[in-house]
C-alpha cells in the first residue's frame, strides 16, 4: 500500500498520471539496483548506503572466486536516531537483564514518561558520565541527563543570543572598543517624547598594561579566532539538525533567499497614512477605474482606455496614462513597454475603424456602379424601343419624290429637253381634236384631286414615249396610228387602274404608284411589267451600294437595276429599281418582304452594336 | 553512485526536470522512513525488505550498555539475480 500512497502523492503534486508516477517509482529502485551493480555502492542522502558484500556461495551461481554477491544497507545516523527516538521502550538496560537483544516493538499504548535521550551526531562525542546502575524508572532523574540538558541549553542560548550581546565577547577579550559598530534596530528605538536626559556614568577607562608586540598579536588573534568559532559551531549544529534531503542540493537557493530577503527588507517602505492628498487619490482612482462610455458609434475614433498601471505616490512603476480635465489622454513615460491589455484594446479599436472605413468606401463605390449600370441599361432600352425612328433619322437616305413627280420621265437623250414643249403642244392638239378625245386617259376623280394635271401628261407620255422623238410634222400622220393604239389600249387602261386603285396605302402619281406604307414607288415599264423603285441617289456609287445591300438580303425576284434621270436644274439622279412583276400585288408583296428583312437586319445590327459596346 | 547521479538518471529516463526528480526522490524516501518508524517493516516489490532490529549492546566509556535499534535490509530475489548475473 505504500506504493499506492506515494504514486497518488506524486500524481497530485506534479500533475502526472498514475502510470507515469508508477513508472518513476519503479525507475528509482531499478536505477539503484543498476548503480549497485556497476559501482558497488549507492549513496542516497538522508537515507543510507547500499553496499555490495561477497559471501561464500555455491560454485554454480557464484563468481569465479566462489563468492556470492549480496547487498547491505547502512542507514544514516540521522535515520537511526529518528528510529531510536521513536522507540518507547527500553533504551538503557542494566546488566541484570539478559544479553539477548530485544526486538523493536510497536506500542500503541499510552506512552509513559521517558527520559529524554540525547541526539547523537557524528561530530558530537557521547557524553562521558559516571552513572550508577539504576533500574528503569522514568520518574527518577539521571545526572547524566541533567548535564546533557545544561549543555543543550547553553548551545541554544548561544544561537538565540541577541545582536547587542555580541560585543561582550570582545570586552571579555580585553579590548575596550569593538572593531566595528553594530547598529541598533529601529524597533527598539524609543519615541522622541519619552526620551529623557539621563546621566550615564561613563565607565572608568581601563588602561591595559603595555603588552609586547608578540603578545599583542597573539591576544588579538585569539580573540578574533575564538569568538566567531563558537558562533560557527552553533550555526553548524543548527544547520545539521534542520537540514533535509533537499538542503544539500538547494543550498544555493537558500543563499539567494537570504540575500533576496535582505533586499526586500530594505526596499519595503512603510505605509504612510494621511500624507497623500485626497485629490491625488481621486486622480489615481480615475485612471485605474475610468467611467464606462455608452452609445458607442462608428466610425468616430474612441479614446483608448487607461491601463491598470498605478500612478502617483509610492508606485513602483510610476508610469501610465493620465487623464486631463479635457478628457484627453497623454502618456507619462514613453520609454515604458506597452501592456498587453493596451495593445489588445487599441488593436481591436483600430480594426473596427478599418472595417468602418472600408464599408464606407464600398458603399460609395456601390452607388457609382449602380448608377452606371442603370444608365447603360436605360440607354439600351431606349435604343431598342426607338430603333425604327433612329433608322429613319440616321440610316434612311434622302428622297425627293415630289420633284420627280413634277418633272417628266424621260430617257437619257439630248432631245428630251426641247421636246417638252413639243409634247405639250401635241397634247393640246390632241385635246382639241375630237379624235384625240379618246386619247385622254380615263382618270378617276380621286386621282384628279390628288394629282396635278401632269398626271395626264404622264399617262399620255407613257403611251406617247416612242412618238415624242418624232417632230411635229409627223404628229398628224401618226394620229390615226395613235388613235388605233389608244383605242386598243384605253379599255385596258380603264381596267387596270380600276384594279390598281383598290390597294390600301397606294396612290397614283406621275411617277407611278406611291406606296406610303413601304415607302416605294411602283413604276410600270414599257413591257407592261411593274418594278419597285426603292430609292434615288445623286451618284452612281451610292446607287450601286444600295443595290448591293438589297441583294445581300437574298430575296428572290429582286434583281437590281439603275436608271439615270437628268432633272435639269436639280441635277442628275440615279434611280434604283428592283425586279419585274406582272402585277402591282406581286410588287407590293415583294416590297413588303424587302422592308421586313431590312428591319430585321437593322435590329440585328443594333443589338450587335450594343452588345459589343 | 550519488544522489545526483540518481536524480539525473531519473530525470532523463522519465523526461522530467531535475528539480522534479529530486522532489520525487525526497518524497519517496521520507515516506519510507516514516512508515518504517511506524510499522518497523517495509516491503518494496522487486527491491527488498527493510526491518528494524536491535544491534548488539555497546558501551560508551563507563556508561552502561546501550542498545541501539538497527535497520536491516533483505534484498529481493530479483535484486540478487541482477547482481549475480
Amino acid at each position: 500500500m505504500l506504493k499506492e500512497e506515494i504514486v497518488e502523492k506524486i500524481s497530485k503534486y506534479f500533475k502526472l498520471t498514475t502510470f507515469e508516477a508508477e513508472k518513476i517509482y519503479d525507475d528509482i529502485f531499478s536505477i539503484i539496483i543498476s548503480g549497485v551493480k556497476q559501482d558497488n555502492i549507492v549513496d542516497v542522502a538522508n537515507f543510507g548506503e547500499f553496499i555490495i558484500k561477497f559471501n561464500k556461495g555455491n560454485g554454480d551461481s557464484a563468481d569465479t572466486n566462489g563468492y556470492k554477491k549480496t547487498v547491505e544497507f547502512l542507514a544514516t545516523s540521522k535515520l537511526e536516531d529518528e528510529v531510536n527516538q521513536g522507540s518507547g521502550e527500553t533504551v538503557y538496560i542494566t546488566p541484570s537483564i539478559s544479553e539477548t537483544a530485544p526486538v523493536f516493538k510497536t506500542t500503541e499504548e499510552p506512552v509513559t514518561k521517558t527520559p529524554e535521550i540525547p541526539v547523537l551526531s557524528n561530530r558530537e562525542e557521547p557524553p562521558q558520565t559516571t552513572v550508577n546502575p539504576v533500574t528503569v524508572n522514568p520518574e527518577t532523574v539521571n545526572p547524566v541527563e541533567e548535564e546533557l540538558k545544561k549543555k543543550r541549553e547553553e548551545i541554544l542560548d548561544k544561537i538565540t543570543k541577541p545582536v547587542e550581546e555580541i560585543p561582550k565577547a570582545y570586552q571579555q577579550s580585553g579590548m575596550t572598543k569593538p572593531l566595528w559598530k553594530i547598529p541598533v534596530a529601529e524597533k527598539d528605538k524609543l519615541p522622541v517624547e519619552n526620551i529623557k536626559e539621563e546621566k550615564t556614568e561613563k565607565p572608568p577607562e581601563v588602561i591595559p598594561e603595555p603588552l609586547k608586540e608578540t603578545e599583542k598579536v597573539e591576544t588579538v588573534q585569539e580573540t578574533i579566532v575564538n569568538a566567531p568559532a563558537e558562533e560557527k559551531k552553533a550555526q553548524e549544529i543548527e544547520d545539521l539538525s534542520q537540514k533535509t534531503f533537499s538542503d544539500f542540493f538547494t543550498e544555493l537557493k537558500e543563499e539567494n533567499k537570504r540575500t533576496s530577503a535582505k533586499i526586500e527588507e530594505t526596499t519595503e517602505q512603510p505605509l504612510v497614512q494621511n500624507v497623500i492628498p485626497p485629490s491625488v487619490v481621486e486622480l489615481h482612482n480615475e485612471i485605474t477605474n475610468p467611467p464606462v462610455r455608452e452609445n458607442m458609434t462608428f466610425p468616430t475614433v474612441e479614446t483608448p482606455k487607461p491601463p491598470v498601471a498605478t500612478n502617483g505616490n509610492g508606485s513602483a512603476n510610476g508610469t501610465g496614462e493620465y487623464r486631463a480635465s479635457d478628457n484627453s489622454y497623454y502618456i507619462w513615460y514613453k520609454d515604458v513597454e506597452a501592456n498587453a491589455t493596451d495593445t489588445q484594446n487599441l488593436s481591436f479599436e483600430y480594426e473596427l475603424l478599418y472595417q468602418a472605413t472600408k464599408e464606407a468606401e464600398y458603399k460609395s463605390k456601390l452607388k457609382i456602379y449602380v448608377t452606371t449600370f442603370i444608365i447603360f441599361f436605360s440607354i439600351v432600352l431606349v435604343l431598342l424601343i426607338f430603333s425604327p425612328v433612329i433608322y429613319k433619322i440616321f440610316f434612311k437616305p434622302v428622297e425627293t419624290p415630289n420633284t420627280e413627280q413634277v418633272n417628266e420621265e424621260k430617257p437619257v437623250t439630248e432631245q428630251t429637253a426641247p421636246n417638252n414643249k413639243a409634247e405639250q403642244n401635241v397634247l393640246k392638239d390632241a385635246n382639241t381634236n375630237p379624235q384625240n378625245n379618246n386619247v385622254t386617259p380615263p382618270v378617276t376623280s380621286s386621282d384628279q384631286q390628288q394629282q396635278p394635271n401632269t398626271t395626264q401628261n404622264t399617262t399620255q407620255q407613257s403611251t406617247t414615249q416612242p412618238n415624242t422623238e418624232q417632230p411635229k410634222t409627223e404628229t398628224k400622220t401618226q394620229q390615226p396610228v395613235q388613235q388605233q393604239q389608244q383605242t386598243s389600249k384605253p379599255p385596258e387602261k380603264q381596267q387596270q387602274p380600276q384594279q390598281e386603285t383598290k390597294l390600301d396605302g397606294v396612290t397614283q402619281n406621275s411617277m407611278g404608284w406611291m406606296d406610303d406604307k413601304f415607302k416605294v414607288i411602283y413604276v410600270k415599264l414599257d413591257n407592261g411589267k411593274y418594278t419597285i423603285q426603292e430609292s434615288a441617289w445623286d451618284s452612281d456609287a451610292k446607287a450601286n451600294k444600295r443595290i448591293g445591300i438589297v441583294q445581300s438580303l437574298k430575296i428572290d425576284g429582286l434583281a437590281g437595276t439603275m436608271m439615270k434621270a437628268d432633272l435639269g436644274a436639280k441635277g442628275t439622279w440615279y434611280r434604283v429599281r428592283f425586279g419585274e412583276f406582272s402585277s402591282l400585288d406581286q410588287a407590293r408583296k415583294k416590297a413588303e418582304e424587302l422592308r421586313k428583312k431590312e428591319g430585321l437586319k437593322l435590329q440585328a445590327s443594333l443589338l450587335l452594336f450594343l452588345l459589343t459596346a | 553512485m550519488n544522489t545526483i547521479d540518481l536524480i539525473n538518471k531519473v530525470s532523463v529516463d522519465n523526461a522530467i526536470t531535475a528539480g522534479r526528480a529530486e522532489m520525487i526522490i525526497s518524497i519517496v524516501i521520507e515516506r519510507i522512513s516514516e512508515k518504517l518508524k511506524k510499522d518497523g517493516v517495509i516491503e518494496i516489490e522487486n527491491f527488498g525488505k527493510f526491518t528494524i532490529t536491535s544491534k548488539k549492546p555497546f558501551k560508551v566509556g563507563d556508561s552502561p550498555q546501550l542498545f541501539r535499534n538497527h535497520i536491516q535490509f533483505d534484498p529481493d530475489k530479483n535484486f540478487l539475480d541482477n547482481l549475480n548475473v
